[in-house]
């Protein structure tokens, strides 16, 4: 029975993230559109240049490099600069090699159909680990829920596209809390191999030391010096390798690079990195806000996480998956300041997006199990007034009808809490539920002029 | 005995502190023409006591209307008024006149938003009675001196805006209702039956306090009570249209229908625009607010982030009123129309909840709580605090890492009354913050006296 149950959980879980991969592919170098961010061409130029020069090139905004040389490509000009040093290497790495097959002369490729490919392969890769995740932290039905969610949310879509390396750091950290959460013993095996993800972390962006560092927090609270050591040394040598590739190339020009980041965009203006992920909801820029009420509900539901989904499940287990995000935002809010536009870009908070799913999958799961109608009430408007505000912004000449849409959603609940009937809440929560995964995947499916629609505030 | 007697002295002094707060800088801050509203209510009640007509001005299209110049605006005159109950018109109106302010032109901010200012002191105190209530003294004093010195919440309530009588109808109410299911008295069920009267008198989004009130006595199995207060609601809720069908019943009908699509206009946005436009009046003018943002986080996630035995046992009445309003607001507002007062209601419950969580952590501190609380509220003191010392902008970065780093450290001390002592000072560096900005506003938030 339980092998039946596990074959059927594994089906599910490769047939969805299939399906949630066709959501993906669907118009994926669209939307987000070209001019939307130019980072994505920024690691496709340093990895394609690096593998096939030696020296990784790119475009940057600082001005503190000396070798600038100016290309065309895609009709628009790009200042490139050398050596490309200011970001850690390993996501440069990764986008240069998925391009190499496609490599014919020019390392400077502006193909978004040929960038993307990485981050569409990464995402496959998250949907699996985010089921796998959510069934191990509290059961398989929360991980297939978690992993629809994943699949389905607009934002989520959309910025499962984007070539950034938050989408590299995705799949590592959720690798380092499934690894965490089969590590009851605390073997020296799995401590050696978060070691390993924590330097792939590090080596993909600054802030994925956070991996490392909860890494640590789960070591601390079960009193395992040794691992939280081992995994204190990773992170040091993820740092060592970093430096060994700056002096490789120009460590002098790096120190003034990190001086002109901190001072000049990074640190500039007031600490509102917090505040900004729901002020700002955004893929990319400050100021193209993609309010998606899924997303706001999540948000909420993580950073009040502390307060009660301990109480959901394994205590130990859940300050584990906890640690993560909040070692994130804790770098996130420290490290950039946020108020000015080049100080927040929608991709910092990718990386909450998974553990958003899961304590969402959760959340359904506990409204299913034990009914209570303020809880029904508070998900209902949120995801309710979402999704008919995403639905109606396709359909205008229906747009005078969205308060009678949203009286009928709120008239059914109560409905189905008075009348009589035990299973009444369940039947509306399921059908509820269903209606919000379809409409998701058909915004989803439809984000070409969904995106642009909402944006712009038409 | 003598320790309820310390509770209510400690209250009356936290109530005065926030009314000395509120006092500086009152009249200019928010400034003259934040929002025209606030010479409304002043104009309708002295018209009404003047001459028996209701006259004011209104954005929307009356058969007859004429502009007044006065202060460098101008506004469009309406009468008669209809659009809006009476109540809080003439209790401010009347002030006007007492203070001798009989024409429209003499009307100032300085007299009118004296009103607004008392009623906030009775917030303040009402929260007191009401938390202790329900929950307890130290979570009720805590909430009281969390609502007295929020900026955010300061500015609020030093605006002459309906919202802000609706605020103490709703402690008290709710206060009444408490004692009510306890300990059943007409005396006290027809004075809640007022309260809910006068809150629908006071704006039409009143009536969720006596909507909530029923639901609790609903929840309580307090059929009669529920009922009779439905008849106190009926008839209360009949008043403001049989007035409107004395002056005017067609252009009442036409001005309300103008006066809902101008609030439904746009799709469905109130509660994500809850979040992305924290202001005091218009859209436009942002003021982010730690407080406030940890507030929202807290209500919003409160029904599903809080054990159902919480939520009967305790947290119950300070969930009622928010949710039903706010779900009240999600029904009526739609993404365009937004202003910051329509929410001034829910502030006394961001209050509380605020407090709820600061005690849920003094009696187990827990890391990831701390962290929590931590990146919202002390990244927004730093905030404040680098407005009002530029010499902080550029050296953020390292005192506030120092501080998580301090957190962390309190957090996995072993020593409880250590952890304690520590929690204390952290809080009471968070209320002097609060209080440094308040009493800073002017270098913080527009300020401009009204012209004479």
């Amino acid at each position: 029975m339980n092998y039946l149950r596990s074959k059927l959980f594994y089906s599910l879980l490769i047939i969805l993230s299939l399906g949630a991969l066709f959501l993906r592919v669907h118009d994926y170098a669209v939307v987000p559109p070209f001019a939307e961010l130019y980072d994505e061409q920024h690691y496709a130029f340093g990895g394609l240049t690096w593998l096939t020069s030696g020296t990784p090139k790119s475009w940057s905004w600082y001005e503190t490099f000396t070798d600038t040389q100016m290309i065309e490509r895609h009709g628009m000009p790009w200042k490139i600069k050398s050596p490309m040093i200011e970001k850690p290497f390993l996501y440069f790495l990764a986008s240069g090699a998925s391009l190499l097959p496609f490599y014919k002369a020019d390392p400077y490729i502006t193909d978004l159909t040929l960038i993307r490919l990485l981050p569409l392969g990464l995402s496959f890769i998250t949907l699996l680990l985010v089921g796998l995740v959510g069934r191990k932290l509290f059961n398989p039905l929360v991980g297939i829920v978690a992993l629809l969610i994943y699949a389905v949310t607009p934002t989520i879509v959309l910025s499962n596209r984007l070539s950034v390396t938050e989408n590299l750091l995705i799949p590592l950290s959720l690798l380092a809390v499934l690894l965490l959460l089969h590590d009851e013993k605390g073997t020296r095996r799995n401590a050696l191999l978060l070691g390993v993800l924590s330097v792939l972390a590090v080596l993909t962006k600054q802030i994925g030391a956070f991996v490392g560092f909860a890494a640590m927090i789960h070591y601390a609270f079960r009193k395992n010096i040794a691992g939280v050591v081992m995994i204190g040394c990773s992170i040091a040598v993820g740092i060592f390798i970093y430096f060994g590739f700056v002096y490789l190339y120009d460590g002098p020009l790096y120190w003034k690079l990190q001086n002109e980041i901190q001072k000049g965009h990074a640190l500039r203006g007031l600490p509102e990195s917090f505040v900004n992920i729901v002020t700002h909801p955004t893929i990319s820029e400050k100021n193209r806000t993609f309010a998606d009420t899924t997303m706001l509900l999540g948000y909420l539901l993580l950073f009040t996480s502390p307060f009660w989904l301990k109480k959901e499940g394994d205590e130990q287990n859940i300050t584990t998956f906890i640690a993560f995000p909040l070692m994130y935002l804790l770098l996130f809010v420290i490290g950039q300041s946020g108020s000015v536009p080049y100080t927040y870009w929608g991709w910092y908070s990718f990386p909450f997006f998974p553990f958003i799913a899961i304590v969402l999958a959760q959340l359904f799961y506990r409204l299913w199990q034990r009914p209570a109608f303020l809880e029904y009430l508070i998900v209902v408007i949120a995801l309710g007034s979402g999704q008919i505000r995403f639905l109606l912004a396709q359909f205008m000449e229906y747009q005078k009808y969205w308060q009678w849409m949203l009286i009928f959603l709120i008239a059914s609940l109560i409905l189905s809490f008075i009348l009589p009937g035990k299973n009444r809440p369940r039947a509306y929560l399921l059908v509820f539920f269903l209606l919000f995964i379809v409409l998701s995947a058909y915004n989803s499916w439809h984000l070409t002029t969904l995106y642009q629609l909402v944006i712009s505030g038409k | 005995m003598k320790k309820n007697y310390f509770f209510y002295l400690i209250i009356i002094a936290v109530a005065l502190f926030g009314l000395f707060l509120r006092f500086n800088h009152y009249e200019s801050v928010p400034p003259f023409e934040e929002t025209k509203d606030e010479f409304i209510y002043p104009w309708v009640g002295m018209s009404l006591l003047k001459t028996g007509v209701p006259v004011s001005w209104s954005p929307y299209s009356y058969p007859t209307h004429y502009p007044l110049k006065a202060w460098g605006t101008s506004f469009s005159m309406v009468s008669p008024y209809i659009e809006k109950p009476f109540f809080y018109s003439l209790v401010v109106g009347s002030f006007a006149m007492l203070r001798g302010e009989s024409e429209f032109t003499d009307v100032r901010l300085s007299t009118i938003r004296l009103i607004p200012l008392a009623l906030s002191f009775i917030s303040i105190l009402g929260i007191g009675l009401f938390v202790k209530e329900f929950l307890d003294e130290k979570t009720a004093f805590l909430a009281s001196l969390i609502y007295a010195t929020v900026p955010t919440m300061v500015l609020g309530n030093r605006l002459s805006l309906t919202e802000n009588m609706l605020i103490p109808l709703a402690l008290l109410g709710w206060w009444l209702a408490l004692k009510m299911v306890h300990k059943g008295s007409v005396l006290l069920l027809v004075t809640i039956g007022v309260l809910s009267g006068l809150s629908i008198l006071t704006k039409q989004t009143g009536a969720v306090l006596p909507a909530s009130i029923m639901l609790f006595f609903l929840y309580h199995k307090k059929y009669k009570d529920m009922l009779i207060l439905g008849v106190f609601t009926v008839v209360f809720f009949a008043i403001h249209p049989l007035i409107a069908y004395y002056y005017d019943w067609t252009t009442y009908k036409v001005v309300s229908e103008q006066f809902r699509r101008a609030l439904a206009l746009g799709l469905p946005e109130a509660i994500y625009t809850l979040f992305r436009f924290p202001v005091i009046g218009h859209k436009e003018g942002i003021f982010l607010d730690g407080s406030m943002l940890l507030g929202y986080i807290l209500l919003l996630a409160a029904p599903l982030t809080q054990t159902a035995t919480a939520i009967k046992n305790k947290l119950l009445p300070a969930l009622l009123f928010p949710l039903m309003y706010l779900c009240g607001i999600t029904l009526l507002d739609g993404g365009v129309t937004w202003f910051g007062w329509h929410v001034f209601p829910l502030f006394p419950f961001l209050a509380i909840l605020l407090a709820y969580a600061f005690m849920q952590i003094w009696e187990h501190t827990d890391v990831t709580k701390l962290l929590v609380i931590f990146m919202i509220l002390a990244s927004s003191s730093f905030r404040f605090l680098m407005l009002l010392l530029p010499k902080m902008t550029t050296d953020w970065q390292k005192p506030l890492g120092l501080v998580a780093l301090l957190l962390v450290c309190i957090a996995l001390i072993p020593f409880v009354r250590v952890q304690k002592v520590a929690l204390f000072i952290i809080f009471s560096i968070y209320i002097a913050v609060n209080i440094f900005v308040v009493l800073q506003f002017p270098q913080l938030y527009p300020m401009r006296v009204q012209p004479v």
